[in-house]
């Protein structure tokens, strides 16, 4: 007999979510993945200094606050034309890398080892769902670098704090360029940290990856979804926006021959699980509208559903290294896992080549002046993230976000297609409907931030139908 | 990583004057840790946060050094519940939050509180009633129900605290502050992010039982009010104004800096294990840890916007004429104001103060700058009702014998501005 649970809250992500999955027979035959926060960021950036966007966005989320700064000051300079000078290029993909870091590590140690390894016998690591912790005494050696773990992943935000002064969130990143300058001094303290974490990714992090990933291979088959895999880039190595470390590009049912661009206009949203009006289904960000309708027949999400040609696309690190050559073992729960820990040594390894290339005395900040239309498309550490801007006259007429976890997240779109965290769930065995430790797996995988699902709601007044999109 | 309760106390005292703990406060904690038989239970809820709070605090935690505390504050009270943290999901951490919950606990909230749609932007937990069925848990549902019971309420970060971000003009989803939505009075720990150090050391306090003393807007006074400015304290302060972005050790009030209007120690705490600050990136003060954040400090990178004309001329007056920089607000001296407060149910302004009789006295609200009311102080002790203003302020400039300060208006609404 079939039987529903709902697993409300799910924790160790970031921010709110809820998952219901109904269970027949020991397997998944239903999923439903509910984002239940909503802020409404972009109408609160409507009416304000475009400058203040990038400060503002930050605080989407505190674990990839970076990448908002990133693409917001992207977005804007895509509006007017400017190019900043390559200090502050170098500048922002340092500290950028620096969150990347923190977050990858983050993630494995904080958020995702619990459902394989026993933690500390005192709350908040006990109690948990421990029926399939298996007895192995590596993982002990795994669960024993935690205190390690928590040091790096603190390390990387000091790392990431040289050049952009705190973390989290930085008011380092400006349109038209960067705050901080480098010194002899900073470039020396950046390095060291440098130097200790890629040690710590190398011979700690990837290492007890690959253990996990030994003592729990079925997850190797576990958790595939569609294989359909996107990424819009990051990291830009010189001027012109072509050449990125880790490149745009994408590809469908884990095909090893990925398309190497990535077409603004065959991106639309659906809405018809979500509780936005009916009306305004399968547009394309450049004419979406966002009109809330809650309570909604059917609907069950604040995200939208956003597909790439229609179809639903998984995007995250093991998207952007398959897509760009550096992992194409496999798509399942530890090949994302596999994917994140290597992509954080591919990170570690660049900055070091940049650090080289800072230019102590040559400007970090070219100006910036005139009004426009701009699309910032970059990667947040979990997938990627597409920030619209549309000013004049020194005022936001418009801002649209369309986050990492909107896409895997989202719910079922018009043509019925479950979101890809639900297809990559529906199919699982479970051990026991009521603790299904195989689906919170699979959920971590992702590495979810539902506080990046930010869509637009105006409550109290009458729905507001605002255009989205009109970039480009 | 678990660490003793002899080596927490160990680091308290060693860090006192850091965490702002004076030595009988240490007194108390280790009479507090000696005699207690259960550690102190917390309970720690997201409204609509971004999670930087959290993380934030976990900047830290680590195994060496002074980064121990966060640590050994995780293992030396009982974190019961914390959805980021916590390794159990779904009905399995919902038990333990009604156990947690059943006794003696201290609620800390990150996030404010939507009250839009009745709080239902923003749902933390499902949960069952006898016959079984099930009901989405609203954050405001939430709030209202457990802080009366909490032992103390922690506000942590500036969403919980005085709204933030989220409840920026126009208030998308009427987000409110914690104290506001559940009817409690809270400590309030603002910063977006707070540093970890003002959540560790009001937490420690805490535990001894040791009073708090919180200024105005019920922030700890040693970490906030009771500090100074950040332009006070900056160590650029007697630079030359930069005139442009991206150089290095210039002041920065010419690009926005809100230094002159921000109380908070971050020119001395510094950030990050001590790495930097926003100010030694060369990066503008937004003033993230007052009320009114962001709009009273929004277009951040304008002199003139965000109203800070007032605390530009007070800090150039105690530049040039060494009287006291930390007397913000001249209360004693000529005059002082008792109350400025939003009487939600009769929608009126109340200012009361003292002076002498016959002054004038002028109010404006401080981001319109439109003038409130304009009068003479009829007795020596007055009090002004100003009837449904529009828009409502947040935070209102009262001028009164010619000298202008600015008070938050306590309890203003949501949508405030």
């Amino acid at each position: 007999m079939a039987t529903i649970t709902i697993m409300d809250p799910v924790t160790r992500i970031e921010g709110h979510m809820k998952v219901e999955v109904t269970v027949d027979n020991g397997r998944i035959t239903d999923a439903h993945c509910t984002g239940t926060l909503f802020r409404g960021f972009e109408t609160l950036l409507v009416g304000r200094d475009p400058l203040d966007a990038p400060v503002i966005t930050q605080r989407i989320c505190g674990v990839c606050p970076i990448s908002h700064g990133m693409a917001s000051v992207m977005a804007l300079e895509d509006a007017v034309g400017v190019v900043p000078p390559r200090n502050a290029l170098i500048l922002r993909n340092l500290t950028l890398g620096s969150n990347f870091i923190m977050s990858h590590i983050l993630h494995f140690y904080l958020l995702a080892a619990l459902d394989y390894v026993q933690g500390p016998a005192t709350s908040p690591w006990t109690p948990a769902w421990d029926h399939d912790l298996r007895d192995n005494s590596s993982l002990d050696a795994v669960a024993a670098h935690l205190p390690q773990a928590i040091e790096a992943r603190r390390r990387a935000h000091e790392m990431g704090a040289v050049f952009g002064g705190k973390m989290p969130s930085s008011h380092t990143y400006i349109p038209g360029g960067f705050t901080a300058v480098p010194k002899a001094e900073s470039i020396n303290q950046f390095r060291t940290q440098l130097n200790w974490l890629t040690d710590f990714i190398r011979n700690v992090y990837i290492p007890d990856v690959q253990t996990v990933a030994g003592v729990y291979s079925d997850y190797l088959s576990v958790g595939q979804g569609y294989g359909n895999l996107l990424a819009y880039g990051v990291f830009d190595l010189d001027e012109t926006g072509d050449n990125k470390l880790l490149g745009q590009g994408y590809v469908e049912s884990a095909a090893k021959n990925p398309a190497s661009s990535v077409n603004e206009q065959s991106i639309t949203e659906s809405v018809s699980y979500s509780w936005y009006a009916d009306n305004t289904d399968n547009l394309k960000p450049e004419s979406g509208v966002t009109q809330p309708a809650y309570p909604k027949q059917d609907a069950y999400s604040w995200l939208k559903s956003p597909r790439y040609e229609g179809k639903p696309y998984e995007v995250g690190p093991l998207a952007r290294m398959w897509i760009n050559g550096d992992y194409q073992q496999g798509v399942s729960v530890m090949d994302r896992h596999a994917a994140r820990a290597r992509e954080a040594l591919k990170i570690a390894d660049a900055m070091n080549g940049w650090l080289d290339n800072l230019n102590e005395g040559s400007p970090v900040y070219g100006g910036f002046s005139g009004s426009g239309a701009g699309l910032g498309w970059t990667e947040a550490p979990r997938g990627a993230l597409g920030h619209w801007v549309e000013f004049s006259q020194g005022k936001i007429n418009h801002y649209q976000v369309i986050t990492p976890t909107c896409w895997n997240a989202s719910p079922r779109d018009g043509n019925n297609q479950p979101g890809p965290m639900e297809k990559a769930l529906i199919g699982a065995t479970v051990m026991d409907p009521d603790r299904p430790i195989e689906a919170l797996r699979i959920i971590h995988s992702f590495d979810p931030c539902l506080s990046c699902a930010v869509h637009l709601m105006r409550p109290r007044k009458k729905p507001l139908i605002i255009k989205t999109g009109g970039c480009r | 990583m678990i660490a003793s309760r002899r080596d927490f106390l160990k680091y308290c005292i060693s860090s006192a004057a850091a965490l702002g703990l004076d030595l009988s406060v240490v007194g108390r904690l280790r009479q507090a840790l000696a005699g207690a038989t259960q550690l102190p239970t917390v309970v720690w809820l997201s409204g609509a946060s971004c999670t930087g709070c959290t993380v934030s605090l976990a900047n830290l935690v680590g195994n060496t050094g002074p980064a121990d505390v966060a640590d050994l504050l995780i293992n030396t009270i009982d974190l019961a519940f914390h959805p980021n943290l916590m390794a159990a999901a779904g009905d399995l951490a919902v038990e333990q939050l009604s156990a947690a919950t059943a006794g003696d606990f201290v609620l800390a909230v990150e996030g404010g509180i939507p009250t839009a749609f009745n709080g239902n932007t923003c749902w933390l937990w499902t949960e069952y009633d006898s016959s079984g069925n099930k009901r989405d848990v609203t954050a405001l549902d939430a709030v209202k129900r457990l802080a009366p019971q909490a032992l103390a309420v922690l506000s942590v970060g500036s969403c919980a605290s005085f709204g933030g971000i989220p409840a920026g003009a126009p208030n998308p989803t009427a987000v409110s502050t914690l104290a506001q939505a559940a009817g409690v009075s809270t400590i309030n720990i603002p910063g977006c992010p707070p540093h970890p150090d003002w959540i560790v050391g009001t937490i420690a306090k805490l535990i001894t039982g040791a009073k708090l003393e919180l200024d105005n807007d019920s922030r700890p006074v040693d970490y906030f009010k009771g500090v100074g400015t950040i332009h006070e304290n900056c160590p650029r302060r007697k630079q030359e104004e930069a005139e442009n972005f991206g150089l290095d050790g210039y002041c920065l009030k010419e690009l926005g800096c809100k230094g002159p209007r921000t109380t908070v120690d971050c020119p001395t705490r510094q950030w990050n294990n001590g790495v930097n600050w926003c100010i030694g990136a060369n990066a503008v003060c937004i003033g993230c840890v007052e009320t009114g954040f962001p709009d009273k400090f929004s277009p951040f990178y304008s002199h003139e916007g965000g109203s800070e004309t007032e605390s530009d001329e007070h800090a150039g007056t105690s530049e040039g004429g060494g009287t006291s920089e930390h007397d913000e607000k001249p209360q004693s001296a000529d005059y002082k104001i008792e109350k400025v407060e939003w009487k939600k149910d009769k929608r009126i302004l109340k200012v009361e103060g003292k002076s002498d009789k016959g002054v004038k006295i002028m109010v404006r609200n401080g981001s319109t700058g439109k003038k409130l009311i304009s009068t003479k102080a009829n007795k020596a002790e007055w009090k002004l009702e100003i009837r449904n203003p529009s828009p409502v302020p947040c935070w209102v400039e009262i001028e009164v014998n010619n000298v202008v300060s600015e008070y938050d208006v306590k309890n203003a609404p949501g949508d405030c501005k």
